[in-house]
């Protein structure tokens, strides 16, 4: 029991009691430096996932998105144009799925994770079908219902293709089951294939990491005013380095995390209100294409108002998009497509009125052009460059920062204890 | 030896510890998994409900007086008509009876001839030749047929509110009386008589003869059409589809084991696929097939009755033998009111 009260004693004394100062600076430092770096380190994780993996599978998800919605239309412009001209409409369609099927590769190395026969099979099954367009997949579910829905839409199309040729009206039959695949299932999984929401912790102030600063700093402030009333020194000079150097370390990460969080919430609002409305704009033209054909070689009742519906909402997206800022290209590329949008609903108003023109005028006016792709393609490349560029500028502002920050509170915590020893040495 | 032997043998087990070590944990199995089925567009629409109370309306058509083809009856539809053109929904995808040459747009078919027989009725002015470019078909799916017409009891459904109007609906159209009743039709005398059969594969799998009946298969049908019905009746499952054309893809794909519907419709199935066989008298019941209009346009449906007829005998003799050649078929005897 006696060596308990050495130590009581020795601890009362203040040489003890700075011993013991210089043991929780050192402590505290450590601690700091960690929460520091792991902060830094998850949003760099998180990041890092965002422009790789995310990433890959988000550029990957447009290309399914345009190729599907591309080869949709073709499918009925195929029947419709005679001569060389099928034979190359007819290559479009199979660029398109090859397209397709090349991005859901590309997606599919960077997912892991591999759906198994049995789920796979049971998200194709015929009961569950109907609600696939919205059920809640995992990415890499939707990869592999993509992947088998793709050969069976193809054979689908081919056979519409083979039996239109011969004049045989099944062909219509199984285009409409086709491109109802296309709509309906494939592409709505293609759409919500792209997430662009940023992770939890990607767009938000280190607030625990600042705390856990602030702390340090608090500790090292209340611990110099101990040395002072004690020594009768005003300042130490080592303390004083290192509460500096904590402020400099802490403020380095607040202000890159700032920046990163900054630069994530850009690519993601970019994200939202350009890229993901262009793409839809530009997938519900080919949609609308698909539309006026099959509406032409199989007219129904309601045509003409479906049509001008999916008209009007083309151009209320095509509005809101021009709504928001714009650099001039962008905003002259989305100028341009507002006067195709107009005159494609006079030509629908036309085309599908009761004094509309001969059966071939229209079927030329349909397949003769691809509205608003040349206008949107270049928009849509800029801004896929632009989220992706946000997310690289985020990673880059934190580049650094977690060695920055760990060399900072190493140092900090030797200048403390070089401030220190002097201190304790006065004492033996 | 033994030794050397030995410490072969344990250098091999502490080789494979190893590697078993730090062999990351098995690789997920490839999958295999079996294609996916296309599916035919959803039917989910308004259709003739089964009635409770006995039929009201009459089948019976209107008896024309014999001037509607020397003197155009004035002041009406057929005035309208003449004004705006003539709207006919054909079901399109019927070889045979009514479909579409896609690249050139022209419809073909029996029930295509018989719409043009009676535009030159309307149009006794234009070049006959000129005539079929004053026709406007509209495709009619099976299901949705009877509401493209402007009646007072499509009025009540709201599906029909937003529909195009037609003026004739020649798309193998059996004469029943629920389709009075529910949809206002008023059939013309009809043009051609059918019976419900029954088309499947040239060689089933051998657990199933086709003749012996359809207990427990599945077969298809135009949704909201009397074959639908009958196919319950006989202890088969119906399946439907909005389309009858749809039930070939069905068939074609081995979705179903049989499609049954009128036996002129099945004829042009067996024509694209020779890979059918059709099986005639499922059913015992003869149909007849008219043309349907809107029950308030009675100048319309007198104009009609006339052009089918003057076609009576040899003109419509002439058409089955073009489209049906080898098949014996005689125009049904027309059924008219106040006989």
């Amino acid at each position: 029991m006696a060596w308990r009260s050495v130590v009581a004693a020795h601890f009362r004394r203040t040489e003890g009691k700075l011993t013991l100062i210089v043991a929780a600076v050192l402590a505290a430092a450590g601690v700091a430096g960690l929460v520091g770096v792991l902060s830094i380190g998850q949003r760099a994780d998180l990041l890092t996932d965002l422009a790789e993996r995310r990433g890959a599978v988000n550029a990957a998800a447009g290309e399914i998105y345009r190729a599907l919605a591309d080869a949709d239309a073709t499918s009925f412009s195929v029947v419709l144009v005679s001569g060389e001209q099928v034979a190359v409409q007819q290559q479009a369609f199979r660029d398109d799925i090859v397209a397709a099927a090349a991005a859901l590769d590309y997606a599919t190395k960077a997912v892991p994770e591999v759906a198994s026969t049995s789920r796979i099979n049971e998200l194709t099954s015929a009961a569950r079908r109907a609600y696939l367009a919205n059920g809640a997949l995992t990415t890499a579910e939707r990869l592999a219902v993509l992947s088998s829905l793709l050969p069976v839409y193809t054979g689908l199309v081919e056979a519409g293709w083979v039996y239109s040729s011969r004049v045989d009206p099944v062909g219509t039959s199984y285009l409409n089951e086709a491109s109802l695949l296309a709509r309906e299932t494939m592409l709505e999984l293609a759409k919500d294939l792209r997430d662009a929401t940023p992770p939890a912790g990607v767009d938000s102030f280190p607030w625990f990491a600042v705390t856990v600063g602030l702390a340090m700093v608090l500790l090292l402030v209340m611990i110099q005013r101990y040395l002072a009333r004690r020594t009768r020194r005003r300042f130490n000079v080592g303390m004083v380095a290192a509460t500096v150097l904590t402020l400099v370390a802490f403020g380095w990460l607040a202000a890159s995390s700032v920046v990163a969080a900054a630069n994530a919430a850009t690519s993601a609002e970019l994200s939202r209100t350009h890229l993901v409305p262009l793409t839809e704009i530009r997938a519900e033209a080919r949609n609308l294409d698909g539309a006026q054909a099959r509406a032409l070689i199989f007219p129904l009742v309601g045509d003409l108002d479906e049509l001008t519906t999916q008209v009007n909402r083309i151009d209320g997206k095509l509005t809101a998009v021009r709504a928001t800022p714009l650099d001039t290209e962008a905003q002259y590329a989305l100028d341009g497509a507002a006067v195709v949008v107009e005159q494609w609903r006079a030509a629908i108003a036309r085309d599908f009125s009761a004094t509309r023109p001969g059966y071939g005028e229209i079927a030329k006016a349909i397949t003769g052009s691809e509205e608003l792709k040349v206008d949107l393609d270049h928009v849509i490349s800029t801004a896929s460059r632009q989220v992706d560029q946000s997310i690289v500028d985020a990673r880059s502002a934190l580049a650094g920062t977690d060695v920055g920050v760990a060399v900072l509170m190493a140092v900090a915590a030797a200048a403390a204890v070089g401030g220190l020893w002097p201190r304790i040495a006065e004492y033996r | 030896m033994t030794t050397r032997r030995g410490w072969t043998r344990l250098i091999a087990v502490a080789a494979t510890v190893a590697v078993a070590a730090c062999t990351p944990a098995p690789r997920a199995e490839v999958p295999r998994p079996s294609a996916p089925q296309p599916q035919p567009p959803a039917v989910e629409a308004a259709q003739a409900q089964p009635r409770t109370v006995a039929c009201k309306g009459s089948t019976a058509s209107l008896r024309p007086d014999g001037t509607e083809l020397t003197k155009l009856p004035r002041g009406g539809v057929i005035d309208q008509i003449r004004q705006r053109g003539l709207r006919v929904g054909v079901s399109q995808t019927a070889g045979r009876l009514s479909s579409r040459n896609l690249r050139t747009g022209a419809v073909e078919g029996l029930e295509a001839d018989l719409a043009i027989e009676i535009a030159r009725a309307i149009y006794p002015d234009r070049d006959p030749a000129k005539v079929p470019d004053l026709i406007q078909y509209v495709a009619m799916p099976t299901r949705d047929r009877f509401l493209a017409l402007n009646t007072a009891e499509n009025g009540k459904y709201p599906p029909a509110t937003n529909v195009a109007k037609v003026d004739l609906i020649i798309a193998d159209a059996s004469v029943t009386c629920e389709r009075v009743d529910t949809f206002g039709v008023r059939f013309s005398a009809p043009y051609l008589q059918t019976r419900q059969g029954l088309l499947t594969y040239r060689g089933t799998l051998g657990d199933w003869d086709p003749r012996t009946g359809i207990t427990g298969r599945t077969v298809c049908a135009g949704a909201g059409t009397i074959n639908l019905d009958r196919i319950t009746k006989l202890g088969g499952i119906a399946v439907p589809v909005v389309d009858t054309t749809d039930c070939l893809v069905q068939l074609q794909r081995h979705q179903v084991d049989a499609v049954s519907t009128d036996d002129v419709i099945l004829e042009g199935f067996r024509d694209q696929d020779p890979n059918t066989e059709i099986f005639p008298g499922v059913v015992d019941t003869v149909d007849v097939a008219a043309v349907a209009i809107a029950n308030r346009d009675e100048d319309l449906v007198r104009l009609v009755n006339a052009v089918l007829e003057r076609m009576r005998g040899q003109g419509m003799t002439r058409l089955y033998d073009k489209w049906f050649s080898g098949r014996a078929m005689v125009m049904p005897p027309a059924d008219y009111e106040g006989r």
